[in-house]
């Protein structure tokens, strides 16, 4: 079995297929979702660029965030008559 | 004229002394882009005429007595993401050609002509400024002036090569991830990427208004500081702007780093860099006196959050074009941009809230040092095109890992100056020296230090004279 870095199963030959399978099927419904034509030239390069933000995200989704941290954006309100 | 002037502070002072004309300066700086423009491809306009006013109003303000402003005559470019009245904003695209021309300059374009500027054109860049090359399908690539095979760097390449090149000592661009760092790092220029929400950002193309910042290149720190300090100010426009007094930073300039604590970031294995980027940084570490180490824990993920929150703001800005005429984008930027649009918001919240987690952490950090040294790029510009690099013995993609140290950064939003290394006869390298937030003054002292120390310094690129195996 292969691991990863912190010692967690990577995911088999079989696996892998299919996860990105269903990355495929989730760029391609959720471009009909959002009205957003991607043409069959560029269908794999954005699979394979929606497979990167799925690969930094789940990095980013497997750190514990305690519940206190807010999101850094920030809305400030302005005064009346104040349009920005 | 009969020695032409060199640098931002030299022709403001020979302007102002009446050695040099202002019309002169800029039909100088005019006739040298002319002659290196189509080599290097840094302008993709350039504004002659209204060059020639603004320098002949200069002139004429001076023959009047009155105030012309402490950058009187001084040529400089702008990345064509900078609002310029009658020209479209590009921001590197062929899509925006077809926009409304803006009937006001961006803000700190205004700013630098009351300051006495001139402008004389506007710089080439990646598209809507998502990438670390300036290698523009639309445009063609900047060419790095110290050998025309090799990237400029990206995405403010256009502005950075433009400056290491000698065609002008100034110009502006733009940072969301590292493109201001990484351009003054391959070019060899100094770079300043300020405190986000210290430089106002209005009249320019966003690609992620979380992270965007702006800022001046030049080929010295006390013309970086000129600069700095002629742009400072809040402006209402720009929400991101902080209601801040004016720090001017070229009256510390000489104050030097005594008692300043200084450290180097160790990347660990999170970060690679090639053995001459780390030897770079070792050259100024020597020269400083950094005594410690910090590492900064969890960039790599931050540099995943960071590209998140990117790539979401980005889709959202150009989501009506993605619709309708995604065809039309660069297609180095397409498909990236498509995939980002089709992101969870679960993503993009998990990473809103990493930043902040992060921001504690490095602000930690500066409780026991002032001032972190890092690679400002993993390595030194590679060929145009080229798509992966060896760093460390490990096989990177080379468009992604360039922005391995100024990512984290930018998207902390703390101070970097980006100072190149003095290494003669090879391509140029930088450092960033990272400061906590506001405390820009810290970085400009040490980068004063080191350039008097001849460590750093940005002498006017030899063009092809530093061929050189690729890392």
């Amino acid at each position: 079995m292969m691991v990863d870095a912190t010692g967690s199963p990577l995911p088999g030959p079989t696996a892998a297929a299919d996860t990105q399978a269903a990355l495929a099927a989730s760029v391609d419904q959720t471009a009909v979702l959002l009205g957003i034509p991607v043409s069959a030239a560029s269908r794999a390069g954005v699979i394979a660029a929606f497979t990167a933000y799925s690969d930094a995200a789940a990095l980013l989704m497997a750190f514990p965030l305690p519940v206190e941290v807010e999101q850094a954006a920030v809305y400030t309100l302005g005064y009346a008559g104040d349009d920005r | 004229m009969t020695d032409e002037p060199d640098g931002v502070g030299a022709i403001a002072a020979a302007v102002r002394s009446g050695e040099a004309t202002a019309v002169e300066v800029a039909r100088a700086a005019l006739a040298r882009i002319a002659a290196s423009n189509d080599a290097l491809n840094c302008f993709t306009a350039v504004t002659g005429a209204r060059a020639l006013a603004e320098a002949a109003a200069i002139d004429a303000a001076l023959a009047a007595g009155r105030n012309v402003g402490p950058l009187a005559g001084v040529p400089y470019a702008v990345k064509n993401l900078f609002a310029v009245n009658g020209m479209a904003t590009v921001a590197g695209s062929r899509i925006d050609e077809d926009r409304t021309p803006p009937s006001r300059d961006a803000s700190l374009v205004r700013r630098l002509r009351a300051a006495g500027a001139v402008l004389t054109g506007t710089a080439n860049m990646d598209e809507y400024a998502m990438g670390y090359t300036t290698e523009n399908t639309h445009y063609g690539p900047t060419r790095n002036p110290h050998d025309l095979k090799r990237m400029a760097g990206g995405s403010s390449g256009g502005s950075a090569a433009a400056v290491a090149a000698g065609l002008v000592p100034l110009a502006l661009g733009s940072d969301t991830g590292g493109s201001i760092t990484v351009p003054a790092s391959l070019c060899g220029a100094f770079g300043l990427k300020p405190t986000f929400g210290r430089l106002s950002r209005a009249g320019t193309r966003l690609l992620a208004g979380s992270f965007d910042h702006v800022g001046p290149f030049t080929r010295t720190v006390r013309d970086l500081a000129a600069v700095y300090d002629a742009l400072q100010g809040h402006d209402p426009d720009d929400p991101a702007s902080v209601r801040r007094e004016v720090e001017p930073v070229s009256p510390d300039l000489g104050q030097g780093i005594s008692g300043l604590r200084i450290a180097v970031w160790d990347g660990g294995s999170e970060t690679r860099a090639t053995p001459e980027a780390l030897a770079a940084v070792a050259h100024v570490v020597a020269a400083l006196g950094a005594a410690h180490t910090v590492t900064l824990r969890e960039a790599a993920r931050a540099r995943a959050a960071a590209t998140i929150i990117t790539g979401c703001e980005a889709a959202n800005l150009h989501f009506s074009d993605l619709r309708a005429r995604a065809d039309d984008f660069d297609p180095l930027i397409r498909d990236r941009l498509l995939a980002a649009s089709l992101m969870p918001a679960a993503w993009n919240v998990q990473a809103h809230r990493f930043r902040r987690w992060f921001r504690t952490q490095v602000l930690e950090l500066f409780r026991s040092v002032d001032l972190i040294l890092a690679p400002a790029t993993p390595f030194s510009a590679p060929l145009i095109g080229q798509t992966k690099t060896v760093v460390d013995d490990t096989e990177v993609l080379t468009r992604r890992h360039i922005g391995a140290f100024s990512q984290p950064l930018s998207f902390l939003g703390f101070p970097v100056l980006a100072a190149p290394v003095a290494r003669r006869g090879r391509m140029p390298l930088g450092v960033m020296i990272i400061a906590a937030p506001w405390r820009e003054s810290l970085a400009f002292r040490a980068a004063a230090v080191a350039e008097a120390a001849q460590v750093l310094a940005a002498p006017i690129a030899q063009r092809g004279t530093k061929s050189q195996p690729i890392p």
